[in-house]
Order: structure tokens, then sequence, then C-alpha cells
């Protein structure tokens, strides 16, 4: 469904003439991401309730699901209608630990908490759980407060996936912290990958293949979207001293990175280590975000705008939403994040993306602040309809990239001036965090537009395996004279295309 | 209301004021350096809470300090510092070993055995909204001194350690600048000239340099910052009026502007061990003036880096309380880390000020406290740690697991299922090993149900092939709270197997058949048959046999709190 912009046009086309030129845009005339995407923020329920939300879930009768960090399961009724029908809060359970993952299943729903999976019901019909059954609990926790728990939806096996954090910033005191576990549906617990730090959310891609955020630190250069490739390590050593635990469900503990001062880089340890796995997005931190959550998949085919079959990721510093896009290289996932929305009154963490193509957000602030002043948020993005004028894939190519667009671009202004790129990676290594660093300028132009208007071939000269790409598209205009909504692209290329023969 | 009792006051005015002291001794006179002390530290009760507000304190050997005890709780509360001890660390055990060893004495003897020499120091037993002073020289050994809450129950929660530790070089080559000037920020001092400057050999900061000026002047401050190891150190800035820390070149606290001293401000930051230069700007515009400035580390203690010290040690307020009580006739089954319980605990709040926490790590009741609930403002206001238990008179039940198969009576209980491995944090080689919960594969957790109406719940677990519920209710006796405690186990019991009803206490039985686990809270077998007292390794406990190859075995039992709130001795 084609949108035009006739009124967006109109005040554009009256900056353009005040200024006297025929390009310029006055600054508060230029598009907004709500031209394009609404927030709907929900009112507290009660005057001292507080939604700081984990999780999100949709339930059979469309009620929505929240569980908060305050241990309470909300159910929200109207949500999809908010404010044409007032919305209608109930609890559904309350006190339980942390839960930061909430999944529907055969009449019952189930939350990831601190100690364990449980999955809980309402046997007497008053509205509210009473029977609480513990699915799998065979994880440690030590006490500390960052051995946080998340969880993910099923997977058509019926499969829900667990995210521990580990026991603080750098150490794995007890069993499996640093791991992500699958649960089956009989209640197995099989170990499926190490490594991690400090995960803020686990869920899908449009194709099924699982997904979390990490957090920047201790092996961490920065944030980044991880794939859960079963038997992978994800960068950070210490969790593998489970791998006496796994009984088997995944191969020998692999070795070591570097334990040196000066550290390493990630292409270099991929050929030293080979279960180890690039971040497939690196989310260049303190640019775009400082702690990324949520993982959603697009399944909404076209209701929720042009992003179909793409992922979403919250945001909780900067209170925002990214926008992903993933392709698999030489069997590595890897890919270009983008800037979607930002403004939401808290820290997000919870996310979830219906089929009908609403977006439901929420989250806290709490022990780590963020730019939404709320100390918590419950929140609904819908898209209005129009389509923005946005970078809408990126895809690497043997020589550089080719973007792909949602609306047709002005070949005039498709030229190498357009373009600017950096790229950089980040030291892998113990200390926490790392710099920008390895900077590469590298020489983009333009070699071909596409038959379609809508895509374009960009050649990059040099192109660095392992670094971040972060292009800068200011000057290029969409047909009808728009400017990109956001500007820039992060790709990381973990892998170069080989070229065809 | 609030009145001081302190050491000059005579026994007919304590007498007078106090509600309930018989205090039995004189006390001593305070010692002739009371009015200048090395070190000052106030320790507040806090409402409600049964805990002390400050659990930290950090002294140099030999300091003279003074120490306030503030008691705005409404019960009684004492505070006894101890000599330290291998074998009860946080003084806890001695705590517990007050009410035997002095009996009927107790009382009278404000749960103070002063000729126990494990005892430093120690305040009497001060009765609500009183305080006292106490004078004392920090030992000369460093090392951990606990301190502790005497009042039987009390030492659970009660509990704090006084960190002694030496002075070490950890500034060197300070000196300072001093220019003049009025301002109401800080200025770029680089572009001014001073007007005297000049070496501390001290290591400290110190504005008595510019003692001679009334106002209107800036101090820079500059030195080598020594550190021992990569870690996390948190500094304190405070000052009257402006001030920022630089530390490499960075601007790490920034206490700008004409204003009070104020609490100290606070930053953690992660450095490098090593050499780091330290810069510290200061000015005063006129009025009253200050300037402290402290860091903390784990491996350097606290250290004070100017000669004004902060009063409050490195002590934030704790949060302001969110006290979770049962409402409408609903228990409240609340999952949360909770202190002297294992990570998976369950805490029960039930109407009429009967709590418990049930353990979910070993399937058992693990205590039972009376009064208040919970305070879980840590828990909702924090990143997430524990939430603190608020009532009163707690009773640990059996430790470890509910039942055991024992070969023989001499068997030993298991307490908890741990295994041990090599902790790594980013060594190649790693040496020290941490000990870490393993399931006990006896055992599993399948949850629990919430009664209709009342939301009491009933915990299930699997042990062996039994299937076994735990359920309570809160009861009375005489008009004091008891809790009755149901376990029904279904399915074919393994031969040999035991209960264990409790492990601490007095297990002897008394004539009525109460056992007091604590002074405070007795226990009875009400039915599930007879119990047998054993001592074993780790100590007395009571087990009881329970009879194999039954379909169904029901085991109640009753804790009571026969006295007062307050662990005194119920008037007759």
């Amino acid at each position: 469904m084609k949108q035009n912009h006739p009124e967006l046009l109109a005040r554009l086309c009256v900056a353009a003439i005040a200024a006297g030129t025929g390009s310029v845009f006055a600054a508060d005339e230029a598009p907004k991401e709500s031209d394009y995407y609404t927030i709907t923020t929900f009112d507290a329920p009660a005057e001292d309730a507080v939604i700081e939300g984990g999780a999100v879930e949709l339930l059979p009768d469309d009620r929505i699901a929240v569980s908060t960090r305050r241990g309470q399961i909300w159910t929200v009724e109207n949500a999809f209608e908010y404010p044409a029908k007032p919305a209608k809060w109930s609890v559904f359970a309350e006190y339980l630990h942390e839960p930061l993952g909430l999944a529907w299943r055969d009449g019952w729903l189930y939350a990831v908490q601190r100690p364990e999976v449980t999955r809980m019901k309402d046997s007497d019909g008053d509205g509210r759980a009473d029977v609480f059954e513990t699915v799998a609990d065979d994880w440690g926790i030590s006490g500390n407060y960052h051995e946080y728990a998340f969880g993910s939806k099923f997977d058509p096996q019926g499969n829900l996936y667990t995210v521990l954090c580990l026991t603080g910033s750098f150490t794995s005191e007890a069993l499996f912290r640093g791991w992500v576990l699958k649960i089956t549906p009989d209640g197995k617990t099989v170990p499926m990958a190490s490594g991690v730090r400090s995960p803020g959310g686990i869920g899908f891609n449009a194709e099924g293949d699982l997904f979390y955020t990490d957090n920047q630190g201790a092996w961490n250069g920065s944030s980044s979207l991880k794939w859960v490739k079963p038997g992978a390590f994800e960068g950070n050593p210490n969790g593998n001293i489970w791998y006496p635990y796994t009984e088997g469900a995944i191969g020998e503990r692999p070795v070591n990175p570097p334990l040196t001062e000066e550290g390493s880089r990630t292409v270099t340890e991929r050929d030293n280590i080979p279960e180890y796995l690039p971040p497939a997005v690196i989310l260049p931190h303190g640019k775009v975000g400082n702690s990324p959550t949520g993982i959603v998949a697009d399944l909404s085919g076209g209701k929720f705008g042009p992003f179909a079959g793409q992922v979403f990721v919250g945001e909780q510093t900067h209170s925002k939403v990214h926008r992903v896009f993933l392709e698999q290289v030489n069997g590595v996932y890897q890919g270009a994040m983008f800037p979607f929305m930002e403004g939401f009154d808290s820290g997000n963490i919870g996310l979830l993306l219906t089929k009908s193509g609403a977006m439901f957000t929420s989250g806290s602030n709490r022990g780590w602040g963020a730019r939404g002043t709320r100390n918590w948020n419950f929140e609904r993005v819908n898209w209005t309809g129009k389509i923005p004028f946005e970078i809408h894939e990126m895809r690497a190519r043997p020589d550089g990239f080719e973007l792909t667009f949602t609306e047709p671009i002005d070949p005039e202004t498709a030229v190498d001036a357009s373009f600017e790129m950096e790229a950089y990676t980040y030291i892998y290594q113990k200390a926490y965090g790392s710099p920008e660093v390895d900077q590469v300028t590298p020489k983009v132009s333009v070699t071909g537009i596409g038959d379609d208007g809508k895509s374009l071939v960009l050649k990059v000269e040099p192109l660095t395996r392992g670094h971040v790409h972060e292009l800068h598209v200011k000057g290029l205009r969409s047909k009808d004279g728009l400017p990109l909504l956001h500007d820039v692209a992060y790709y990381t290329l973990n892998e170069i295309p080989a070229a065809k023969q | 209301m609030k009145f001081e009792v302190s050491r000059f006051l005579s026994i007919p005015t304590l007498a007078a004021v106090g509600l309930f002291s018989i205090v039995s001794e004189v006390r001593a006179e305070p010692p002739a350096w009371s009015g200048n002390p090395d070190a000052t530290f106030v320790i507040k009760t806090l409402p409600g809470m049964m805990r002390y507000d400050t659990t930290e304190l950090f002294a140099a050997p030999g300091d003279r300090i003074k120490l306030s005890l503030e008691n705005d709780d409404d019960l009684q509360h004492n505070l006894v510092v101890l000599k330290t001890d291998p074998n009860d660390k946080d003084g806890q055990k001695f705590a517990q070993a007050v009410f035997t060893s002095l009996g009927d004495k107790a009382i009278a003897m404000g749960w103070v055995p002063r000729d126990d020499p494990r005892i430093i120091v120690a305040t009497q037993l001060l009765d609500p909204h009183a305080s006292e002073a106490i004078y004392f020289e920090a030992p000369e050994e460093p090392g951990d001194y606990p301190f502790v809450c005497t009042v039987p129950g009390h030492s659970l929660l009660m509990r704090g350690t006084i960190r002694v530790q030496k002075a070490i070089e950890v500034l060197t080559d300070l000196t300072y600048s001093i220019y003049e000037g009025k301002w109401d920020k800080l200025p770029d001092f680089s572009t001014l000239k001073p007007t005297k400057t000049g070496d501390l050999p001290s290591g400290k900061l110190d504005i008595g340099v510019a003692k001679d000026l009334k106002g209107g002047f800036g101090i820079v401050f500059e030195g080598k910052l020594h550190l021992t190891d990569e870690e996390d150190y948190r500094f304190f800035l405070a000052s009257d009026d402006g001030s920022r820390l630089i530390i490499d070149g960075e601007g790490i606290i920034d206490r700008d502007g004409v204003h009070p001293m104020g609490s100290p401000k606070e930053e953690m930051l992660r450095l490098q061990e090593g050499v780091h230069s330290l810069r510290v700007v200061y000015f005063e515009k006129s009025g009253q003036r200050g300037l402290s400035l402290a860091m903390r580390s784990k491996s350097l203690g606290w250290q004070d880096l100017s000669v004004q010290t902060t009063n409050k040690k490195a002590q934030k307020a704790p949060p302001k309380p969110i006290l979770l009580t049962p409402k409408n006739g609903e228990a409240i089954t609340f999952r949360a880390f909770l202190p002297g319980v294992n990570p998976r605990s369950i805490a029960v709040g039930y109407p009429g000020g009967v709590n418990l926490a049930w353990d979910a790590d070993v399937l058992n009741l693990s205590r039972v406290w009376r009064g208040g609930f919970l305070n879980v403002a840590s828990n909702w206001d924090g990143r997430g740690s524990g939430s603190q238990i608020s009532g009163y008179d707690q009773a640990e039940a059996s430790h470890g697991f509910p039942f055991q198969q024992l070969e023989s009576l001499d068997e030993p209980w298991m307490t908890v299922s741990k295994a041990s491995i090599k902790y790594e944090r980013d060594v190649a080689d790693p040496q020290k090993e941490i000990s870490f919960y393993v399931k006990n594969p006896d055992y599993q957790f399948e949850g629990y149900r919430l009664e209709p109406g009342n939301r009491f719940p009933t915990f299930r677990y699997r042990y062996h092939d039994v299937e076994i519920e735990d359920t309570f209710a809160p009861s009375e006796i005489d008009g004091r709270e008891a809790l009755v405690r149901t376990v029904t186990l279904r399915g074919k019991v393994p031969e040999k197997t035991y209960f264990r009803l409790a492990d601490s206490g007095n297990l002897e039985r008394n004539d009525s058949g109460w056992y007091a686990i604590e002074p405070a809270v007795w226990l009875k077998l009400d039915s599930g048959g007879e119990p047998v007292l054993r001592n074993v390794e780790g100590g007395k406990d009571l087990v009881l046999p329970i009879e194999p190859d039954t379909e169904k075995t029901e085991l109640k039992m009753t804790y009571w709190w026969q006295t007062k709130i307050g662990g005194r001795v119920k008037p007759d």
C-alpha cells in the first residue's frame, strides 16, 4: 500500500519557497518519526501501580499480558483500541521474582523468573492465577542482583529459551550463568550456547532463528545482537567453566580468547576459536544506545509498515527501538542496524509485535537510568499508513553494499557525494568495553541504480572484514524530494560475500 | 520523644526515664580523650526493620573511637563489639550463646555478659528512642571485628563489621596552590597565578593551608594516587563551597557552586593498578568552609584522602522502606532473595502477623517470624537486591533438606547440595575454588498452589517417588501467635527415611511437649510419631522416623511464640 504525503509536501514546499531555494528544508519541517509511527502511552491503572515491564505477551482473547520487575503480571483489555476504548487492567499474578520472559501455550501462561520457569493458571475463574508449577529450575543463582533470567516466546516445537546473566559484571559463580538454555516441552533443560555476559532480551527473527542482545562490558567492546547458534561460544569465556555439566548436549569447551591486557580482535579469534560466533549486528555503544533489550520480528506482513520480515530491538538507556536487517553470509549472520524510533517514556525492556501490526513496549529506568524520564512505561506503536523514506535493506556485496529503499529515489541525488562511510571495530578483551579502533575511511561510489528506482549499488573501497561500516546518506532524496527519515546505517561485516563465478 | 542516655547519667535518672531498664552496674567514666576522638561513628537502629542503618565501619589500628548508638526502633537493642573469632566471624554464635550463658540474669545484664573476654566494648540495653555513646580504642591487630545486637533473635539481622586497616600510602607527592579571588563557580585556575604553593607530606588534602584567609580563595591539590589492583573504586567528595575531583585528567565528581557541605557525592569508576594523577580543585567564597575526600575499594578498604573526614563513612542511607503487608485476609507469597535463606527463597506473610520463609533450594521451611512481613525497598527500588525481614522474633527451622535416609542414627544431616569448581575470572590457570549449589537428585520442586479465599500456599515437591505437600496455617495459643504446619506424604516412602524437626536451640522436651528452638519460639510435634534426639557431627538434632510403605503420612507440628514481642519472658 503506497501513500503519498500531500500535507507534508505542502509544508515542505512552503518552507522551500520561504527559504528561496528548491531543496533546503527548514529543520522543523523535515519529516518526523511521528508522521509515520505513533506512540500511544498508557496511563497507570491506579495511582500506586508500577508497570516496570520486563516482558509482554499476547493472550488468545486479545488481552495483552505484561510482567513487571516488581513481580506482577498484569493483563490489559482493549490494549489495541486504547484510548478509543478505556484500557482495563487486572492483576493476574503477583510477587514473582523479577519475571523477564512471558509466553502463552495450551492454557498456561509461562514466566521466566530469576529462579525458574514457572507456568501458571487461574483454576477457579476469579481472574487470578492460583496454580504455579515449576517447569524448569536447572540453573544456579547465588543471590546477586545481576543474575537476571530473560525468556523467549515458544518456538514451533514448543521449546522455550532462557538467557542467563553472569553473576556480576565479570564472573560466573553459579551453574550456567552466562549461558543460553533450551527448555523442552517436557521440562528438560538443554544447554545451547555459552559466552553470554549481560543479556537484555531473547527472541527470534522471521526465519525462526534465535537471537539475544548482550550489553557492552567485559569481552563486549560494544553492545550487540547475537545469534544463538546451537553450540556457539558468544564471546565471554568466564561461563565456560560449566561445560562439564552439559552432559554432552554440546561439544567440548572452546579454548580461551587471549587473556592479555592488550586483547585481540574478533576476526583474529574466529580463526583461533572455531566455536566463537561474532556478534551478528553491533549496536555501536554510546552512538545508538547503551543497553539493548527485547527482540521481535515483524510478522505482520505489512500491517506494521514496509519492514515485514525485519527485526526490532528495544533500547533501555536511550528509550528507543532499533530496526535490524539480517542476512547470512558464509553461514554467519550479519547485517545492518538502523534507527527506528525514539522518545519513549522510559527505558524499553520487553517488546511484542503482533501479527495485526501493533508493537507494545514496556520497561523501566530503575537501577540504570534512561532518557525517558518516567520510571516505567507501557506504550503501543502503530503505523500511520504513510511510508517513511528509509533505507529498507543494506546487503553486503563482494565489493560494497546494495541499498534498497522504501520509496523510489531521486537519481539526481544518488551521487557519490551523498554517501560517506567510516569503518571501525572494537578490541575483543577482558577489560570493560572498548573504544572504536582500527578506523578506516573507505571511498564510496555509486555504481548502479536499480531498474525499480528503489535500489542502488555502492562500491566501497576497501571493505574491512569484521568492521562496523557506518554509512551516512546525507544528500539523497526520494523522488518526492524528501530526505531519509534516518540517514545512517551501521553494517557489521563479519563476512565479505565471494564474487559470483 | 528522644532522650540521650549518656554515660554521665546516674542510675536514678536512668530508672526515671527508662521504661524497662534495670541497670545492674555503674557505667565507666568516658576516657580523657572523649572530647577529641580519632573517629566518630553514629549507628542508628531502623524502625521496624530489625537492622542497624550502618553495617560497615572503617578504622585504623589504635584509633580512639566514639561510637554512638541511637535506638530509633520500638524495641530494646544493644550493640556489642567483639574480638575476632575464626569460628564466629559475624558474632552470631556469640549472640546466640548469651541466652544460655546468662540464663535468668540475662535481662538484668542487658543481654551482655560483661566479663566475657571476647567483648571489646558494649552499650547498655537501650530503651526505644534512647541513645548512648561508647568509647574504645580500635585493636592494634588489623582485621574484621564484628558488632551485634545480643537481644535474642536480633543478631540474625542486626550485625555489622568494624574493619581495622593499617593506614597505607595511597596519595603521595601531594602539593597545593592557593589562589585568591571571589567566585561563585570554580574558575579556570590555569589562567590564574597562585599566591602560595607548598607540599602536603601527610598525603591528605588540607584546606587548613589557607587558614589565614578569611574567604575568597581557591586551592588546587595535585598528587599521585597509588593503586595496587585493577578494580572498582568509589570516591566520596563533599565541600563547602565548590570542588571537583579530577583523575587522570578526567572530571569524576563535580560539586561546583556555592553550597554547604551536605552529604558526600559518590562516583564509582574502574581503575587499573599503578599510579594515577589526582587533582582536586576547590574554592571558598565566604562563611563556613570544608573539604572531604575519601575512597573505597575491595582491596584498599576505606581511605580518607583529606584531613577532614566524612562523618558517615560511605554508608548511603538505606532506601525508604516499602513495607509489604498481607491485606484482605489473604496471604502474600513472595519470591525474593532474603538474607540467611538460599537464593530460591519464598516468603509468606499471613494475615495476623505470622510469617515464614520457605526455601525452594532445599524444599524446606527455613525460618519463621512474627510482626511485620517484609521491607522490599532494596528489591523494588534498587537494581533488584534482596528484601529484608521486617518483623521480630525469628527462629530458624531445621536446616537443610526435610527428609533423608539414615543408614544409622550417627549419620550427619545433609544441609545443602553443593559442588565446587575452579572459578575463573579471565585467568589462564585458575586456582581458586568456589562452591556452588547443585540440585539434589532425590528432590524436585514442583511449585505451589494458592487456596481459594485466603490464598495460603501449599508447597509441592517430589522426594524419590513420594509426592509431598507442605502447608501452613496461622493460629493462636494463649493469645500469642502460632503457626501450624502440615507435611503430607503420598507414595512409597523409602526405607529408613527420617524427617528433621529441629537442629538448634534447646532440644530437650519440656513437660508439655515443647522444644524451645529459640527462647521466644517453641516447637511441638502434634502428630506423626516419636522424634529421636541425636548428637551427631554438626551438633544435636531432632529427627522423626517415617513409616515406609504407607500410602499417606501426615506430620503435624506447631511453632509458637510464647513470649511478648521483643524476646522478653512472658509475665505471669
